[in-house]
């Protein structure tokens, strides 16, 4: 599997993906190898580890040297990639994470999509964004129905004023945890309001 | 929800926070009534916290332990609170605050701290300036500290003082009825142009 074979990718068989995770796993991680099948696969591999290499493996490890450096290829060099691939992986470029997630979902990831999974992935590139986001977007929208929205947006919100007008009659003495505890509801209701408001829900 | 809906109430609390960020840094309050910032959860910690410290309160008044009584709400007026809990405190806060300090008073007071007691009214009566229901009770309180000192100065044989205290407690009494009635004209009179 090549980085340059991507734009032909396809997705593997559902019955394929668990013996397919089962090998990156084991290629990620690794688990303890029994002694005894160690030396057994050492056995069967080499019949005398001492002896001196034959015509054909050497013809063998040259050409897997040159698919290695990326000159021909090896079925062992793909699997060294892939290994390689599966143990250290390389970051996705933006593109190819959203070819293969539109594939998978079968639908293509919008702008919008990889806009907030931008501005949330990370506090510094939010902060960034807030940043650029003035000028770039904030600032003209002022002039427009941008302004408008966020205008109506900040007049939606319950403000912190005067808890007066919430009694009608004169303080009864000893009543004051009954004045606290109502203060309390109402400016917590008006907290909530406020959080709805800025979701975007009425 | 979209990015830009997202950005857009990001920036209008940024934007309500810097403009009460400004009207602070210049020595502004807001006047009683008038719109300041958001409702916020700062605010709603802080009365949090009122509450509980005015049920620990009743929990030992209910008890009979006023001293006991006086400690979370000590706490709570000397404790963190929006805005310092000044005068440029939200007007919740001040008022909360002003509202605790004549529950103070009262119980202060009782336990025979006069002094304290009317520290206490004179610190309530600078958060609550505006004619309200909470600076009526301030005064009502004064009243209440004043009649108790009076009673303990004729009891220890200071006639003199007790007097003075007695006429001190008349006039607050009688400030206190003022303050109440104005809140009751107001809160009654036909707004303009009804029929």
């Amino acid at each position: 599997m090549t980085r340059d074979s991507s734009d032909d990718l396809a997705l593997i068989p559902e019955e394929q993906e668990e013996e397919l995770a089962r090998a990156l796993r084991a290629a990620f991680a690794p688990g303890q190898l029994d002694p005894a099948v160690n030396e057994a696969l050492i056995a069967a591999a080499l019949e005398d580890p001492l002896a001196p290499p034959t015509d054909e493996e050497i013809a063998e490890s040259e050409r897997l040297r040159d698919a290695l450096a990326g000159h021909g290829s090896h079925a062992s060099a793909d699997l060294a990639r892939a290994l390689r691939a599966a143990a250290a992986p390389a970051a996705l470029r933006p593109l190819d994470a959203e070819r293969v997630a539109s594939r998978a979902l079968g639908q293509r990831v919008s702008r919008r999509g990889r806009l907030l999974v931008v501005t949330f992935g990370t506090v510094t590139t939010a902060a960034i964004a807030i940043a650029a986001s003035w000028f770039l977007v904030i600032a003209p929208a002022l002039d427009g129905d941008g302004g408008a929205q966020l205008a109506a947006q900040a007049e939606a919100l319950a403000v912190s004023r005067s808890t007066a007008g919430m009694f009608s009659e004169k303080f009864e003495q000893g009543a004051t945890t009954a004045r606290v505890d109502r203060i309390a509801l109402a400016r917590s209701r008006e907290l909530r309001s406020n959080r709805y408001a800025l979701w975007g829900v009425r | 929800m979209n990015a830009r809906r997202w950005l857009g109430s990001v920036l209008v609390l940024l934007a309500l926070l810097g403009g009460g960020l400004t009207a602070c840094s210049k020595g502004e309050r807001l006047p009683d009534g008038d719109a300041g910032l958001p409702v916020d959860p700062v605010l709603l910690a802080f009365l949090s916290r009122a509450k509980s410290a005015h049920h620990i309160a009743d929990g030992h008044e209910e008890a009979g332990a006023l001293d006991k009584a006086v400690e979370p709400l000590q706490r709570l007026v000397d404790g963190p609170a929006p805005g310092g809990g000044g005068p440029s405190a939200p007007a919740e806060v001040r008022e909360v605050m002003a509202d605790t300090l004549a529950r103070l008073a009262d119980l202060k007071s009782q336990l025979g701290q006069h002094d304290a007691a009317s520290k206490d009214v004179d610190r309530g009566l600078e958060l609550a300036k505006e004619t309200t229901y909470f600076r009526g009770h301030l005064f009502e309180v004064r009243g209440l500290v004043d009649e108790r000192l009076g009673k303990s100065l004729h009891e220890k044989g200071d006639q003199a003082g007790a007097e003075a205290a007695k006429k001190r407690a008349l006039d607050a009494f009688e400030k206190s009825m003022a303050i109440q009635a104005e809140v009751i004209e107001r809160a009654t009179a036909k707004p303009e142009g009804a029929p």
